[in-house]
């Protein structure tokens, strides 16, 4: 008989067969959505206006080099998600496989910062969606109306309303519950993949000379104006030095499809599903960049996509997806261009409130947080007060970045990069402290011997501590600010306070919080 | 276990009934599936079970309403049961079903919602409208065909459903309750329209013919539901199908047609540490 065909099994006792079990809903395409929406080609904006802070560097190349070495941790976070099928991210298997106070601790500093980041992203919204959006339509369709809607976008108020409506909007999708929430992704999904090929398609035009991107922007700043801009910036020759550097700026994006280990537990496919959306989402996501940028510089010139974001004789927003715009020459194709932003970044609003919420319920069922994290709502389902928490702190976050010069676009990144490096330390010995539970679970990859997670745990050790050390010490960043390393220090104290004071008052109540840690749900 | 198997089936029953009844008051759509189901479908299907020695039971399922849910976790928590803390935080990711444990009376039940995700998907909302204790025997036929892995405790519940339920033509499902007719056309609209249903259906409908047609000790009932297996592949395999079906059936077994159905204490368990709670 066919293995394949359907068969008479043999079990071992009444009503144990497979069947008795649950089909999970959250298939693997599902899981290269959210990947993709995760790491947020939208970022790809600010990607490019920071290349110019890297005299010399390649940025396709760094780009390479990141989802290389994205795809090795993100191996380590798929196979601990086989080992560990269950829902709450970094938090559940690394407080069974190093100590619960780790565990914690690094979930603690993920969810603040994806806090931080659910608040940023509502400014992302209006600063590099609606603002270039209506500023180039005003100019392309002469209505001054749309310019100002544009401008206001980007003014302060304008980036707190918009910021705070899209941080409402994405919250109670989510409230809503997660099957909503992936139909909406899918749907966002393939119109920006559609929107990010429009682009694709345009920058190969302006590469090819079919499309006159100087002539179309001249028109909109003034005759001779692209070779003014131009002149200002000199293009250094390469610099392998520098493109490592710029490596934190893919990297702030690439390596963020890891965050699905947040829902591993209700993936359909536990073997498969987490490797081919993290790792998936990495290549897809990295080379669509890597074309956007290599079309991206063919169409507008190394030296004015250098001089751009400096120049003032630039008056429109200096990103992307303007200068596609403006080389489309067309109001419609401006739209539809404007959608691998518009889209895609109230995915990442998603993706940031999911992680923390479901860290938070992953909190309250241990009981090391308040019982009210894990309560969720009677009719949706879904942890209500953690969501809530996090709009909170959001707008809490919308409001610093907004109106205030403390934080910046990397502020959070050294706390995900310190999270990133302990997992991958974590897979290099996690086959050696917990042998039997590794061979017990499809995670038992070996090549030439050596377990796989281990390989890939210190191939990528050495990659994201790089991106951690760069995060600390550039000053181009806003890393490395000082509210920032201020920050990550307070919350690595307070973590572990939290932790081992809600461990204290369990105890004190006759609860025994480490018992929980010491199970280990092997599939 | 210590206790007698009748009685503990006695016990099972008892417990489906006293759920029944709250549900009735409550006026909720709550009937009951699986094998317990085609054991209270109608006199003629228990008589089947026991001449063709099926195993008893040990657990409840039940096909109920979504729009219904949040009354049926009020009912099922007033009757002393506690939600499986292995679905309760999955719902929300569209995991249509509840489980519940934690009483003596029933080891578990089941509550599948609108729709059974299992190897395939049966939707039956909007067809538990009929009289008795149990739902459609063609929603009870559909949910043991749907099955990749099937086994013999399967096989004897599909016997005893088909020896128990003449075929009709359209219209079946009125004339049904109360172990009744058996509503073909639902089966076949249903095949006829998804391959990966078909092809499960129908070799697993193979598969219990042959088996049926060999349990002489079951005297009619086998003979019966052996003639009846084949019957229903043969009017199965010559129904109209959609264009759907037969753009799936060129690509056939080459890519898989079910659906991998997990355990619900090993798999994805939900969030962390819940098994000890």
């Amino acid at each position: 008989m066919d293995p394949m065909e359907p068969r008479i099994v043999e079990v071992p006792g009444v009503f144990t067969r497979a069947s008795s079990g649950l089909v999970r809903q959250v298939s693997t395409s599902d899981t290269i959505y959210y990947g993709a929406m995760a790491i947020t080609i939208a970022y790809m904006v600010f990607i490019v206006t920071a290349w110019p802070s890297y005299p010399g560097s390649s940025m396709e190349l760094a780009t390479l080099l990141v989802v290389v070495g994205g795809s090795l941790l993100g191996v380590v976070y798929a196979l601990f998600a086989s080992v560990y099928p269950r829902s709450g991210g970094e938090y559940v298997f690394l407080s069974r496989v190093v100590h619960p106070s780790v565990g914690f601790v690094v979930s603690f500093i993920q969810a603040f910062w994806y806090a931080f980041y659910f608040g940023l992203n509502g400014a992302f919204f209006a600063i590099y969606g609606l603002a270039p959006l209506f500023i180039v339509l005003g100019l392309q369709w002469h209505s001054s109306g749309l310019t100002s809607a544009g401008t206001w976008f980007s003014s302060h108020n304008g980036i707190f309303v918009m910021g705070s409506l899209l941080i409402l909007f994405i919250g109670f999708m989510v409230y809503r519950g997660m099957r909503g929430f992936f139909r909406l992704q899918r749907w966002a999904g393939l119109f920006a993949l559609g929107s990010v090929g429009l682009t694709v398609v345009l920058l190969i035009l302006g590469s090819t000379g079919v499309l006159h991107f100087a002539t179309n922007f001249n028109a909109i700043a003034g005759a001779g104006a692209y070779a003014a801009v131009s002149k200002a910036a000199a293009a250094p020759g390469f610099r392998l030095v520098a493109t490592f550097d710029f490596m934190v700026w893919p990297a702030f994006s690439i390596l963020f499809s890891v965050n699905m280990v947040s829902f591993s537990g209700e993936v359909k496919n536990v073997r498969r599903g987490p490797l081919i959306g993290i790792v998936g989402s990495m290549i897809v996501t990295g080379v669509l960049m890597i074309l956007l940028m290599v079309f991206g510089r063919g169409a507008f010139g190394d030296r004015f996509l250098l001089a751009a974001p400096t120049s003032a004789k630039v008056p429109v927003p200096p990103f992307l997806n303007v200068f596609t715009s403006i080389l489309g020459n067309n109001g419609i194709l401006t739209i539809l261009i404007s959608l691998w932003v518009v889209f895609v970044i109230p995915f990442a609003l998603g993706s940031n409130v999911i992680y923390s919420s479901r860290a938070m319920l992953a909190w309250g069922l241990d009981g090391v947080a308040p019982r009210s994290f894990a309560n969720v709502s009677e009719r949706r389902h879904t942890p209500v007060f953690a969501i809530v928490t996090l709009i909170v702190l959001a707008e809490i976050a919308l409001a610093i970045f907004t109106y205030t010069t403390l934080v910046a676009i990397l502020s959070g990144f050294l706390g995900f990069a310190i999270a990133f490096l302990v997992v991958c330390l974590a897979g290099v010995f996690f086959p050696f402290t917990h042998k039997q539970t590794l061979e017990r679970s499809p995670a038992n990859i070996k090549v030439a011997g050596i377990p796989l997670i281990t390989i890939c745990g210190v191939l990528a050790a050495p990659f994201v501590g790089f991106i951690a050390y760069r995060t600390a010490v550039d000053k181009a960043l806003g890393a490395n600010a000082h509210v920032s390393l201020i920050v990550n220090g307070i919350l690595i104290v307070v973590g572990f306070g939290w932790f081992y004071a809600l461990r204290w008052y369990r105890k004190h109540r006759g609860e025994d919080v480490d018992r929980r840690f010491k199970e280990i749900p092997i599939e | 276990m210590s206790e007698d198997p009748p009685a503990a089936v006695l016990q099972l029953i008892s417990e489906a009934d006293r759920i029944l009844a709250e549900s009735a008051v409550r006026g909720l759509a709550l009937r009951l599936a699986g094998s317990v189901g085609v054991l209270q479908h109608c006199q003629r299907c228990c008589a089947g079970v026991a001449a063709l020695g099926r195993e008893l039971p040990r657990d409840l399922d039940f096909f109920a309403y979504r729009k219904q849910q949040r009354e049926l976790g009020r009912m099922f928590a007033d009757l002393g049961y506690a939600a499986d803390p292995s679905v309760a935080f999955s719902q929300e990711y569209g995991i249509d079903r509840l489980i519940y444990v934690g009483h003596a009376a029933a080891t578990k039940i089941d509550v599948f919602l609108d729709v059974l995700r299992m190897s395939h998907t049966i939707e039956f909302k909007g067809r538990l409208g009929g009289v008795g204790p149990a739902a459609p025997a063609a929603e009870l036929l559909l949910s043991k065909l749907q099955i990749h892995e099937i086994t013999e405790k399967d096989v004897k519940d599909i016997g005893a459903l088909l020896a128990a339920h003449p075929f009709d033509g359209a219209g079946g499902a009125r004339a049904e309750g109360g172990g009744g007719q058996l509503d073909v056309e639902h089966v076949l609209g249903l095949t006829g329209r998804d391959w990966g249903l078909f092809h499960t259906a129908t070799t697993n409908l193979g598969l219990a013919g042959e088996l049926l047609a060999g349990w002489h000790f079951a005297g009619d009932v086998a003979a019966s539901g052996a003639a009846r297996a084949a019957e229903l592949r043969e009017r199965i395999e010559q129904a109209p199908k959609s264009l759907r079906w037969k753009a799936r059936a060129r690509v056939g077994t080459r890519a898989r047609w079910y659906e991998d159905v997990g355990d619900a204490e090993q798999q994805g368990q939900g969030d962390a540490g819940l098994r000890e709670r």
